[in-house]
């Protein structure tokens, strides 16, 4: 046995009680969690008032309103605060945008996407999180306001880390291990730019960890298929990729059944009998629940708009048969390593690709015939290959044209990435060669923030 | 997995036995053949053959269009496919492993160019199965160490890049020596005359100013580094060249499904990475294993160094100039594939990406 084995999960001898028991029980979780969580915390509040691409200035001006109107109509223009932050801090790495900083703001038309908001289509839900534990943050000395809003994405995930944990412990892992995927997953770029910014994405990790956690559970027929049913509607009140979660959910509890039904010697037709039952029915109750709160929401947006022009981003494209195959590759491809900005440093993040796809894959190839739980990268393969063209396709069918689905769109899964990866490091030198690689990957990270700092004021 | 090592029933004499033996082969060496022919016999003769390197860089280029020679270049494939099987069985690959490698090897994008056209990549190919499988045979004391000094000398011929599998053989061989606790000097000293010879050709070809590199040249003016961007250059090299070149790059046609190729070389990535995770000092393989995954990342850094070294100029390298690693590649993915349906997978994507192979050659470059 090697010094990491020694290390595991299965740490069931420490009797010890009480909080300091607690601790040594549970040394990976506490050490991922001080490590990821401090580290994302910090780099939060190294953040100057320039805002991220990837849409945050709409969402900040969706949490800015929400004390004063609930909700954020389609068609609304962005208000005062973002227009500031354009004008006077800019987005990376594009600079300051629309009027000069200090003159005359009133004209929204100058401002990206005429001014208009985009983030109607979100429910309230998750603003409302953000801006209640925001300002409760903010109360902090030495935290202003829109670091707290920023710094509730440090919690969406510890939250999930906390899940995806729970859902390591099921598995034959060493806690280094742990501790190095999951810190992989937190200088990644998609860990950087969800959880150290406000992301809409951030909520749907945290969602996914969940929705896998308690999947595994009714799998063993320790919590109610039911909970799903209710985790897709909410999951939908939060952002419309939580559909990834619950229906991977579906395809895992569908291949659970199967695999169970077959190693018990049942026959094909017993197992096609077998497959739908309860653990077919309440998933996909739990999926038609969250496409329905959705398309209910998407119904609700027009008649809550205050004028009927949409926010044209000018992603839309028309369908191809290229683009579409392009997706199914997508998602796994870009899951940890998607990069805003480009730079030529962009390569140090490729490893994380591989380490996403031996993940995804190698736990296909080398999961054997009687392992412990072969649904779960069985399901996960398929839930990366199909999700985004899935997603694409619902947009396709919904708006009748088509657009790049970013692969963030596909973090849900990322909780049982962790998980499949995890049995399969049984070499201790992988293990510290990846949290080397990590290490870097932080070091780069602070590095890039300070300079985004200076560069964006 | 149920399939069964054919070598180990396989005790009828002549061809049957023959047959027995080598199943994998049976299969894999007619449908490859029937695929690079097609492949071959579809490319135009207006179509520009893929850029070789090393000494026979000039003559290679100037025949390499030729449809006779790119229908022989099917040999240096078959070659390889032979010793990949022999190499993979070692450690413990079933039939359907083999064929599931083979197939792979057979339709990758590598191979797309390097056994459709008479260039330096179909023997790079050859050469990198023999110098895995000569490596093996001496790990196991079945052939003396110093036959890798003529290999490594004569598959110098077709580039500098050669040198990166003979780092591997070197890396593994040192391992082995770790692992048993002795025999350093047989073992170490002829990988490293080993390693030394590769780059004797490629020397003498950068003094003499003939041949070519797996980068752009200088004397064509192209795209090179200064000494601030080499740093930045060897990152990008280290991710670029060795596993990243083969695993993320399609046949680079326009308008060709490129996620075609990327799905198939998901399936390397996942062998190399998951193998050093698996890997453990009582493993045959772990040797290799850990060689291939370090020189997966130092093959960029070791070429670009040693190309500075020979014309004074940080370059740009080819990415696809590292055909000579696929097989070391292959094998080790060859270990961690224990799922019998996931080989079957692996099998029936490598014959959609060999139609599609088809489809380009006709299409695209016919």
């Amino acid at each position: 046995m090697t010094g990491t084995e020694r290390r595991t999960f299965v740490d069931a001898h420490i009797v010890a009680s009480g909080f300091r028991g607690a601790m040594a029980r549970h040394w990976a979780l506490v050490v991922t969690l001080v490590a990821g969580m401090g580290y994302m915390a910090i780099i939060t509040l190294l953040h100057s008032q320039a805002v991220s691409p990837i849409d945050e200035p709409q969402y900040i001006d969706y949490i800015d309103k929400v004390y004063g109107q609930g909700i954020v109509r389609s068609g609304e223009y962005l208000g005062e605060l973002v227009r500031g932050l354009f004008a006077c801090h800019g987005v990376i790495p594009f600079g300051v945008m629309g009027a000069a900083c200090g003159s005359d703001m009133s004209d929204p038309s100058v401002f990206p996407f005429g001014g208009i908001s985009s983030a109607p289509i979100y429910t309230p839900v998750q603003f409302w999180i953000d801006r209640l534990v925001g300002d409760a943050i903010g109360l902090i000395p030495g935290i202003d306001q829109l670091a707290g809003w920023r710094l509730v994405g440090t919690l969406w995930l510890g939250g999930g880390l906390v899940f995806c944990y729970l859902i390591a412990r099921r598995f034959r892992a060493t806690g280094w291990g742990f501790v190095a995927v999951a810190l992989a997953c937190v200088a990644s770029p998609f860990g950087y730019w969800t959880f150290s910014f406000v992301s809409t994405d951030a909520p749907i990790f945290l969602f996914g960890a969940i929705t896998l956690w308690l999947t595994m559970r009714i799998a063993r027929g320790e919590s109610s298929g039911w909970w799903l049913v209710a985790l897709g509607a909410a999951g939908a009140l939060f952002k419309a990729t939580s559909l990834v979660a619950v229906g991977f959910a579906f395809v895992y509890l569908i291949a659970y059944r199967i695999l169970q039904l077959r190693r018990s010697g049942a026959t094909a037709g017993a197992v096609v009998r077998g497959v739908f039952g309860r653990t077919f029915w309440l998933p996909l109750l739990g999926v038609v629940a969250n496409v329905v709160v959705a398309a209910v929401w998407t119904k609700l947006i027009p008649i809550f708009a205050v004028r009927s022009s949409a926010v044209d981003q000018g992603v839309a494209t028309p369908p191809t048969f290229d683009l579409f195959g392009q997706q199914f590759v997508n998602f796994l491809g870009g899951a940890l390593q998607w990069v805003v900005p480009q730079t030529d440093a962009n390569n140090l993040f490729l490893p994380l690709q591989w380490l996403a796809v031996a993940a995804v894959v190698g736990a296909v190839l080398i999961y054997p015939r009687g392992a412990r739980d072969r649904a779960l990268p069985v399901s996960l393969l398929i839930g990366y290959l199909i999700a985004a063209p899935v997603l694409a396709l619902s947009v396709v069918i919904a708006t009748g044209s088509f657009f790049p689905i970013p692969p963030r769109y596909g973090i849900a899964l990322i909780p049982a990435l962790i998980a499949v990866v995890l049995p399969l490091m049984r070499n201790r030198w992988a293990v510290r060669a990846l949290l080397a690689y990590t290490a870097v990957l932080l070091m780069y990270q602070l590095g890039m923030t300070l300079v985004f700092a200076r560069w964006y004021p | 997995m149920t399939s069964t090592v054919a070598s180990t029933n396989g005790r009828a004499s002549g061809w049957r036995g023959l047959v027995a033996g080598h199943r994998p082969l049976v299969v894999l060496l007619p449908l490859s053949l029937a695929l690079s022919w097609t492949i071959a016999l579809a490319h135009g003769t207006g179509a520009v053959p893929p850029a070789s390197q090393g000494l026979l860089a000039g003559p290679l280029t100037a025949v390499g269009g030729s449809p006779a020679l790119g229908l022989l270049w099917w040999l240096w494939l078959a070659g390889a496919l032979v010793l990949l099987e022999s190499t993979a069985r070692r450690f413990g690959a079933r039939d359907l492993v083999v064929i599931a490698i083979g197939a792979v090897l057979a339709v990758s994008p590598v191979t797309f160019w390097a056994v459709g056209w008479a260039g330096s990549d179909g023997p790079l190919l050859f050469f990198g199965a023999l110098a895995i499988w000569l490596a093996t045979q001496v790990a196991d004391g079945r052939a003396s160490s110093w036959w890798l000094v003529p290999v490594a000398l004569v598959a110098g011929v077709f580039g500098v890049a050669t040198a990166a599998v003979f780092l591997i053989v070197l890396i593994q061989l040192i391992g082995v020596a770790v692992v048993r606790g002795g025999g350093w000097r047989q073992l170490i000293g002829a990988a490293v005359v080993a390693l030394a010879a590769s780059i004797v050709l490629p020397l003498i070809a950068a003094v003499a100013g003939i041949g070519s590199i797996p980068g752009t040249p200088p004397e064509t003016g192209g795209q090179t580094l200064g000494p601030i961007g080499a740093a930045l250059g060897i990152l990008n090299a280290m991710v670029d060249t060795g596993l990243g070149a083969l695993s993320h790059r399609g046949v680079g046609l326009a308008g060709a499904p490129e996620y075609f190729y990327v799905a198939l070389g998901w399936v390397i990535v996942a062998g190399v990475v998951i193998a050093f995770f698996q890997a453990r000092r009582s493993q045959a393989q772990a040797p290799l294993v850990v060689a291939v995954a370090a020189v997966a990342l130092l093959t960029g850094p070791l070429l670009l160094v040693l190309v500075r070294a020979f014309y004074g100029e940080w370059l740009v390298l080819q990415p696809l100039g590292v055909a000579v690693l696929l097989p070391a590649f292959l094998v080790v993915t060859s270990t961690v594939i224990r799922n019998r349906g996931a080989a079957w997978l692996v099998i029936a994507w490598s014959g959609a990406v060999a139609v599609l192979g088809v489809v380009l050659a006709i299409v695209a470059t016919g």
